[in-house]
């Protein structure tokens, strides 16, 4: 599969040489660089911002010369994209690819493989071609939402990740919800491990209704919590971490979910049946459309793309490829309000806009934590808020991330402002270096107002012969701006 | 909306001419004015132990025959024995660990009162999901994602509130705060600043003030909000804090939070609600008696907590009639020792509630009892749900009228362990 050039620098992985890898992966920049001017949003881009963690320089202009579709078509056949580069840096981290009992072997060194989870994440999302799937990976991260750091949850989650939210991210819902409901790292964070008949746990059977199929006011009472509840008994895993169906522990009496009858008798397949009764139900592709919508266009989803996706999910069976299709090419697509971007979000779209290096290193998690977003880390199933009125309390570590980010002071992490200028022909001039910029992260040009702004508090535009890291405040401003919080 | 928002960058910009002053004033911080309307209520400190607190070495019911039955190598000897570490009685069933002793005179003085036998009923003994249940003070797992004190933030939360309202130590915001989202995680006052030149960083800030000015709710509210607690901050100098009364904090993680909060209390910056953690006091193994009983990681925790909690209280005697310190811990721990020197995870648990406003009992308690066949699971049983603790607090320290909304599920029933203001 790999090319001889690429097998001779991935024996350099296994080697240790990470630094050679990520010279060699870091994405190629365009020899020259017009990002979109104008002060109109820039449709490409914005299908950009919402389909992706965010535009690379020149990527706007890629798009746009292979149309929107025919991108799409290619993101949404992601395996078809090469992304070997990408595969070569992840090579590092060796317990991704672990089956369970592997996995729990490491007991003594939790954060060993929580990190190894979090920080191959953050590379996905940073370097992968395959965004789009990347996007919507994230997506039923929060929908499928497992805190990292409850007891074996440490070691299954990347079973998780890798079995069920990424084998099935842009397949049939259907086969995400059973294959969710089989795993051993949802089925231990929600206690069905401990769902016992005489004993009966009910946080799972609550939580599958709640919030992975029929939502809140989906339609089911109490009574048939107890009920799933009880369907679901003897749902658990075993010591390696595998599943497993102890018949000992299961309820074979009869019971009514949602109005149908589950008669005695029926074993694990009273569990498979409720997987079935709740698909079948009318507010599962509803709640879940609803979303997906919120996710991609607006914290108030607009009911004409709802339907439409509903449709979508009915006529292909919930075939969620189709369905994100549905969404990202609909006529009111364009007219998407702007999206708060999560801290995640904004520290990958920065990182990818100035096209960064990063070595991998633990500090970017650390800083995602300390804004509150590191992967897999709320603590609740609802997942981590997706509306703008959640995420907007203290700036003070946006700020300062983007600061740090452009002045080159993350560790880790590198920029180099000044090759982007000279591949925009902007290095001579502080103030066309600024006007680049504010094109190439916001993809439209810096407002007037905000250009004075900046300068009136930089200073007059620096002479970039003498006067760098000035330049690098100005741009660090222009990060900062209410424009760049947005996507 | 509007109006406000321009109003609110004013004082912003009137803050900064006060800053420029600031090197005039003798005094080691200037007073900022978030002036509230009305009285508001007692800035609340809750500290949460983390770990799950031995609370059976805290407040020792010497008077119970089979703690020390129970305890062969850990109990802490009764207040009539001779040993040099014996309990100090505080009446006559429980007495103070005696590596507390620095708030054995608050207790007796009614300024410190404990809540014995007192937690979550149906607490798990995972501490993930206990911290988790006690933090957002709801019944079960499900239920609201946010924190009790974050729910009291957002139903007291009114138009003048201070950006440094809800201040958590530490790298991350605690769960209980979690639902405000003017909470602010703090590590310390000094890390609390933008970053860059600092020749520059008030022309910085001078620009975000307007580049925020014209951008949309709700990010423009919360970017004036950080832009004022910046403000502030800047202008307290912690280098420059000189605690009061011969108060001595420790210089530790926690000593240091306690003595912030006391210097943000006493700057008047509208501070409401503060979260200190200590830990660790998960003591499976070799969990010590008291420091006059050799090695242990406990005794160290519990002087580190009492000498920081008489220090806070000294430091702010002219504020503490307006103050309430709460502590909290995820469970108890199992009434057995277990063979490795050390206590396992257990269920009950003690509070503390330091106030000139506690009841003159130095301990209340229903007590279960520690004999075995009263146990729950080998633990102390609780007779207190900690939210009656917490909701009688805010009912009657804080101003908060609905309580019922804070602790959803749960109707407060009053433990009469603090005072309302008269």
């Amino acid at each position: 599969m790999f090319s001889r050039r690429i097998f001779l620098i991935g024996s350099l992985a296994l080697a240790g040489c990470g630094k050679v890898i990520d010279n060699y992966t870091q994405p190629d920049l365009p020899d020259s660089l017009s990002p979109p001017a104008g002060m109109d949003r820039h449709p490409v881009a914005h299908f950009l911002n919402r389909a992706t963690y965010g535009p690379r320089p020149g990527q706007v202009a890629e798009v746009e010369k292979m149309g929107r579709d025919v991108w799409l078509d290619r993101q949404l056949q992601y395996k078809d994209i090469d992304d070997d580069k990408l595969e070569l840096r992840l090579r590092r981290y060796d317990t991704l690819k672990m089956p369970s009992s592997d996995l729990l072997s490491f007991l003594d060194d939790k954060d060993y493989v929580t990190n190894e989870l979090a920080l191959v994440t953050l590379q996905r999302a940073l370097y992968s071609e395959r965004q789009l799937y990347e996007v919507v990976v994230g997506f039923w991260s929060d929908h499928f939402s497992i805190y990292h750091f409850k007891e074996e949850v440490h070691f299954l989650k990347t079973v998780d990740d890798r079995e069920v939210i990424r084998k099935h991210a842009l397949g049939k819902f259907s086969d995400l919800l059973k294959a969710s409901a089989h795993s051993p790292a949802m089925l231990r964070y929600l206690d069905n491990t401990q769902n016992e008949k005489s004993h009966p746990n009910e946080n799972y059977a609550r939580e599958i209704m709640e919030l992975h199929t029929l939502g809140v006011d989906g339609g089911y009472t109490e009574q048939d919590i107890r009920e799933v509840a009880r369907c679901l008994t003897g749902w658990g895993m075993t010591d390696n971490g595998d599943f497993e169906f102890r018949s000992e522990w299961h309820d074979s009496g009869e019971k009514i979910v949602l109005g149908h009858t589950i008669p005695a008798g029926g074993g694990k397949a009273d569990g498979d049946r409720v997987l079935n009764i709740l698909l079948d139900h009318p507010s599962t592709p509803h709640f879940v459309c609803t979303k997906l919508v919120r996710r991609f266009v607006s914290d108030d989803p607009p009911p004409a793309m709802v339907d439409a996706c509903v449709q979508t999910w009915h006529s292909t069976g919930g075939e969620m490829r189709e369905v994100i299709r549905t969404l990202l090419t609909h006529p009111d697509f364009d007219k998407a309000p702007p999206k708060l971007k999560r801290p995640f979000e904004l520290v990958v779209s920065l990182l990818r806009g100035v096209n960064a290096s990063w070595d991998g290193s633990k500090n970017l998690l650390n800083l995602l934590q300390t804004m509150g977003h590191r992967p897999f880390g709320w603590t609740t199933p609802d997942g981590y808020p997706d509306t703008a009125s959640e995420w907007s309390g203290n700036m003070l570590h946006r700020w300062n991330f983007v600061l740090d980010g452009l002045a080159n002071k993350i560790s880790g992490v590198s920029v180099d402002v000044w090759e982007l200028a000279e591949r925009g022909k902007v290095d001579k001039d502080a103030r066309e270096m600024l006007r680049f910029f504010g094109r190439l992260l916001l993809n439209h040009d810096l407002s007037p107002t905000d250009e004075q702004t900046i300068w009136q508090a930089v200073g007059d535009p620096p002479n970039l012969k003498k006067d760098k890291d000035r330049m690098l405040v100005a741009l660090g401003l222009l990060a900062a701006s209410p424009a760049f919080q947005w996507r | 909306m509007t109006v406000s928002r321009r109003n609110m960058l004013k004082t912003t910009a009137a803050l900064s001419v006060a800053g420029a002053m600031q090197t005039l004033w003798p005094r080691w911080m200037p007073r900022l004015a978030f002036a509230q309307e009305g009285v508001r209520g007692d800035v609340l400190v809750c500290i949460f132990l983390r770990g799950g607190a031995d609370s059976l070495n805290i407040i020792v019911p010497f008077g119970d025959d089979d703690y020390y039955k129970a305890r062969p190598t850990l109990a802490i000897p009764r207040p009539d024995s001779r040993a040099e570490n014996r309990v100090l009685q505080l009446d006559d069933f429980f007495g103070l660990n005696p590596d507390m002793k620095a708030l054995a005179p608050l207790f007796t003085g009614g300024h410190l009162a404990a809540i014995h036998a007192v937690g979550a009923p149906n607490v798990s003994r995972s501490h993930f999901e206990a911290m988790d249940l006690l933090e957002r003070g709801t019944d079960g797992k499900s239920g609201a994602s946010s924190g009790w004190l974050g729910r009291h933030l957002m139903i007291t939360s009114g138009a003048t509130d201070s950006p440094l309202r809800a201040v958590g130590w530490g790298e991350n915001l605690q769960t209980s705060l979690r639902g405000y989202v003017n909470a602010t995680a703090l590590r310390s006052i000094v890390d609390f600043h933008l970053h860059g030149d600092t020749s520059e960083t008030d022309r910085m800030t001078a620009a975000l003030a307007t580049m925020y000015q014209q951008s949309d709710a709700p990010l423009d509210m919360a970017a004036n909000a950080t832009l004022q607690a910046l403000e502030t901050v800047r202008q307290i100098d912690v280098d420059k804090y000189r605690p009061i009364n011969g108060a001595k904090y420790t210089d530790t993680d926690f000593g240091r939070a306690l003595r912030q909060t006391a210097a943000l209390i006493k700057a008047e910056v509208g501070l409401e609600v503060a979260c200190v953690d200590l830990g660790n006091f998960d003591t499976h193994i070799t969990q010590g008696v008291t420091v006059h009983g050799g090695v242990g990681l406990f005794p160290g925790l519990v002087v580190e907590l009492a000498d920081n909690l008489r220090a806070f209280h000294d430091d702010l005697l002219d504020y503490i009639g307006r103050v309430t310190v709460v502590t909290m811990s995820e469970f108890g721990r199992r009434v057995q020792e277990n063979g490795a020197g050390g206590t396992d995870h257990g269920h009950g648990g003690v509070m503390l509630v330091m106030s000139e406003h506690v009841t003159p009992a130095p301990v209340t308690a229903t007590w279960p009892g520690l004999n075995p066949n009263f146990l729950a699971d080998g633990d102390l049983e609780i007779t207190m749900d900690y939210r009656d603790v917490l909701g009688e607090i805010l009912q009657n320290r804080t101003g908060n009228t609905q309580v019922e909304a804070v602790f959803e599920g749960h109707s407060i029933k009053p433990v009469g362990i603090i005072q309302k203001n008269t």
